[in-house]
């Protein structure tokens, strides 16, 4: 029996615990919206947090989430996240979108620990996740933009 | 070494696919074997816009086939609310194919884009309706006319309607926003109420369509339809189908391509965790689990046993030994023209020019890996696939299990990238043999390394351009010869599977030329083998532009001229001088500079007839700083006809930038004893966060057929970069990928 919390909801479960994070949120509790592109932690597309550190869920048993809050794309309720996904819209960022949620979850940690990330800082914190689509020039633009919209806010 | 020639030497420009390109068929129309109309109904309210697709058959009156009855195939619904749903009949892949086919449709039709309020995915219909597959960017071309006339058609049957209603002219109403006004009373009705009227649905014959000043939503950078559900996780691509009671299945594919199972431990697999089931299929050892974690584990112990192909006593450094060899005496020759052996003979050898080309085998490592699920019921196979080419796959399925179309229930999903893998169709084949064994549906997962290994390839070939000149540096003769592998057994058409035609995505590009020479030559020869071969985000002018744009590079240079005007002496094109032109004047302000360098090529394709055309052009500038080459700009001029939204060409722009650096300096698939020596993204590495060049883009105006970008830049792009690198060694880049050797050689620092 494993206890964890997702999206701040508490959940307990007898799946297998050597399975990776990755495929319990999406076959066991069908959060979809992390996905898999290539199970060795190389491209970022499985990026959630774990008590708020990005983590690449593929390479992350199960068991080692016991006790530990995991936060995803489905969470509607971080701010950053949601600066962040108004950016996306406005600067049209996604292509195929595949690789978007594992762009998203990364670039919150960015602005949660940097509250204006300078390139080198953007380049540091996003150069995991790979976008096959090459949407990287408006991944830039929308974390700019974010952290705009967030300091206005406070 | 199993390879033989695949063709005698024969001269196939008569079947040049050109005149049927490979990319869809934008001759449709014309073609008297098909024919595809609208038509009006109205159902539960809605008033609804179909094409209906009448079969070869079903006209000709043969009996060959029962499939042969004509389909309707929904494009937009106008309800009764005056919202509206669009029917999108194309594979998204984040390239805008679903908002264009709107922009289309509404603007016609003169809706208010904000009604738009529901996109339904069509399904596969169960006859061959070509304009449903998207491949070579070829969404917005088809819908061209289609869509366009179905917004006009729809628009003009509510006019007349009102005209009834109203008992007025035609000249004393307008249309405006999903509503028709009668400008001197103004008295309006909305395309709703209107719908919910009509007596009679059909179509006017008499419409007219807009002209450019008139267009609302054409040219408009309106946000992708397919955004929103992109930025939260709401968006289900094929990996995120499920089903009640569905089970995960992996398939172990044989390492050498062509190879046979022996025999697999079955015994074991099935003791694992997890496991349901195991068995074999044509295509490998098939393990279903509850999960893809412990179907995945369970791979580890199955032990397969392989009877090995011939292919295993081939590597891609011998494959290319062999090409090399035969650049010399091509099997085929294409649009000869001249004499262009004896010419090449008398030249002076200072007015002789020779290059020699090598390309590696390259895959398409597509974000979402393959995956399909398949259910076999009782009475229906269903199909959930992220295909680009959803038709063949329904036929191939039709055909091998001997399947009515009714019997096939298939829908197409997002995809998570595209780039010509989802073009073919094995692994919706490959899930639905595995449901046709098993009582429960069953998903299909590929894992990177399955994908990597097993994919299909953009062939390696070899290449050689020969040329030669006058005095002034004109071209006298032009010969350009590529030997490679045969594509024809996969191609992505079943139409074109196993015809000469089907070869042509090995070499096309080099057997047409917009540079004129008096002698012309194309030579082409390719080899058989098992290893799946297909196309690639490019397809073959990414690598037989990138020769020709590499030659002309530098025999202007010889020649001392501006690499853009002696482009410019060599060809008429009323198309292609402009955009030569424009990328002159805005390179100026970086030319001629010691610490600037540039690079420049043209890019374009022209079929024989018909309107499949565009041109485009790149120069690349490289600035020096602390004795550092890096980038400056990437700038583009593009005539790819009318500009259906702004914004969407910029994002397909900046995408095909770094898929272009992509192949210019990481990919290569290499073959050891058969096997693909390739993993995951660590040894398949691609362009990171950081890679980015700052894109400069011109447009031409121009109200000609609209064609796509992302794909048809990688010729062009890639060229101009490598021939920037060039400017600085001095040594053309003959070989892809660009070596790391020669970047730090010369310090240059491009990623
Ligand atoms: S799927 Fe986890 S890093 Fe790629
Ligand atoms: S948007 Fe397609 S992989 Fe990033």
């Amino acid at each position: 029996m494993i206890k964890l919390t997702i999206n701040q909801q508490e959940i307990t479960t007898q799946a297998d615990p050597e399975m990776p994070l990755l495929w319990f949120l999406r076959e066991e509790v069908q959060l979809t919206g992390t996905k898999f592109g290539c199970g060795q932690g190389l491209c970022g597309a499985c990026t959630v947090l774990l008590d708020g550190k990005p983590i690449r869920s593929c390479l992350l048993p199960l068991a080692q989430a016991k006790g530990k809050s995991i936060e995803t794309i489905e969470n509607d309720n971080i701010p950053e996240l949601q600066a962040l996904q108004a950016a996306w819209l406005e600067h049209s960022v996604p292509q195929c979108g595949y690789c978007q949620s594992g762009q998203l979850m990364s670039a919150t940690h960015l602005l949660q620990s940097n509250k204006a990330p300078d390139n080198d800082a953007i380049r540091s914190a996003m150069s995991g996740n790979i976008c096959r689509c090459g949407t990287y020039e408006r991944i830039a633009k929308g974390i700019n933009q974010a952290a705009l919209e967030l300091a206005r806010e406070i | 070494m199993d390879l033989f020639m695949a063709n005698k030497l024969t001269n196939l420009s008569k079947n040049n696919p050109l005149t049927k390109p490979i990319s869809g068929n934008p001759h449709q129309s014309e073609n008297p074997s098909r024919r595809t109309f609208l038509k009006c109904s109205l159902a539960g309210g809605a008033l609804m816009v179909s094409a209906i697709h009448i079969p070869a058959a079903a006209r000709t009156g043969s009996n060959e086939s029962h499939t042969a009855k004509p389909v309707r195939f929904p494009l937009l619904a106008i309800h009764a609310d005056n919202s509206m749903t669009l029917f999108n009949c194309r594979s998204e892949m984040g390239q805008g194919a679903t908002t264009i086919q709107a922009q289309y449709l509404l603007d016609e039709l003169d809706a208010d884009w904000s009604l738009l309020k529901q996109v339904e995915q069509a399904g596969a219909d169960p006859q061959q309706f070509g304009p449903q597959n998207t491949i070579g960017a070829i969404s917005s071309f088809l819908g061209w006319k289609f869509h366009r006339d179905a917004g006009a058609q729809l628009r003009q049957l509510l006019v007349n309607q009102a005209m009834a209603i109203w008992q007025v002219d035609a000249e004393s109403l307008y249309t405006q926003n999903s509503y028709i006004y009668h400008r001197p009373t103004g008295q309006k009705l909305s395309y709703g109420e209107l719908a919910g009227l009509l007596k009679d649905t059909t179509l006017p014959e008499k419409f007219t369509r807009k002209t450019p000043e008139q267009y609302t939503q054409i040219g408009r950078s309106v946000k992708r339809l397919d955004m929103a559900e992109k930025v939260d996780g709401r968006a289900k691509f094929g990996i995120d189908v499920s089903l009640p009671d569905m089970k995960t299945a992996v398939l172990i594919r044989p390492p050498v391509a062509g190879s046979q199972l022996i025999s697999f431990d079955a015994k074991s697999v099935k003791q694992q965790k997890g496991v349901l089931d195991t068995f074999s299929i044509p295509q490998g050892v098939v393990i279903v689990a509850d999960n893809y974690w412990h179907a995945s584990l369970a791979r580890k112990v199955a032990n397969p046993v392989w009877n090995n192909s011939d292919f295993s006593n081939s590597s891609s450094h011998s494959l290319m030994q062999t090409f090399r060899g035969q650049l010399d005496t091509p099997a085929q020759k294409h649009n000869e023209r001249g004499d262009f052996s004896t010419q090449l003979a008398n030249a002076a050898s200072e007015q002789r020019f020779e290059l020699h080309f090598e390309f590696p085998f390259i895959t398409h490592v597509t974000m979402e890996p393959m995956n399909c699920v398949a259910w076999q019921t009782e009475s229906q196979l269903q199909i959930w696939a992220p295909t680009q080419n959803r038709n063949n796959a329904k036929q191939k399925l039709q055909e091998l299990f001997e399947l009515t179309p009714e019997a096939i229930d298939f829908n197409t999903t997002l995809m998570g990238g595209g780039f010509g893998r989802r073009a073919q169709e094995d692994f919706v084949v490959e899930a639905a043999t595995i449901a046709r064994q098993v009582s429960y549906p069953v998903k299909v997962i590929w894992s990177r390394e399955d994908d990597i290994q097993h994919g299909f390839y953009r062939p390696l070939n070899a290449q050689k351009v020969s040329a030669s000149v006058d005095d002034k540096g004109q071209l006298q003769a032009w010969q350009h010869n590529v030997a490679s592998l045969s594509t024809k057994a996969w191609h992505f058409s079943l139409e074109e599977r196993d015809t000469d035609g089907g070869d042509w995505i090995a070499y096309g590009g080099a057997e047409i030329s917009l540079y004129q020479s008096e002698h012309f030559s194309c030579g082409v020869t390719l080899n058989k083998a098992p290893l799946h071969t297909g196309i690639l985000r490019g397809i073959s002018h990414g690598y037989t532009n990138f020769s020709r744009e590499v030659v002309m590079e530098e025999l202007a240079k010889k020649h001392k001229l501006h690499p853009l005007q002696y482009r410019q002496r060599h060809t008429d094109n009323e198309r292609a001088l402009p955009v030569l032109t424009k990328l002159r004047k805005a390179c100026e302000p970086y030319e001629q500079q010691p610490n600037r360098k540039l690079g420049y090529a043209f890019g374009f394709e022209k079929a024989p007839k018909g309107p499949y055309q565009y041109y485009n052009a790149a120069a690349f500038v490289l600035t020096r700083s602390n004795n550092i080459w890096k980038p400056e700009k990437l700038i583009l001029v593009l005539d790819h006809g009318t500009i259906i939204n702004p914004d969407g060409l910029l994002s397909q722009v900046e995408g095909a930038s770094i898929f272009a650096l992509g192949m210019l300096l990481h990919n290569k698939i290499t073959i050891e004893k058969g096997q693909v020596q390739q993993t995951n993204y660590h040894d398949y590495p691609l362009p990171r966060f950081g890679s980015q060049i700052p894109i400069e883009l011109h447009t031409i105006e121009s109200d000609a057929w609209p064609m796509g970008v992302g794909e048809k830049l990688q010729g062009t792009i890639q060229p101009a970069i490598a021939n920037a690198l060039t400017s600085i060694s001095g040594h053309p880049i003959t070989q892809l990928p660009i070596s790391a050797e020669i970047l730090q050689q010369h310090q240059i620092a491009l990623d």
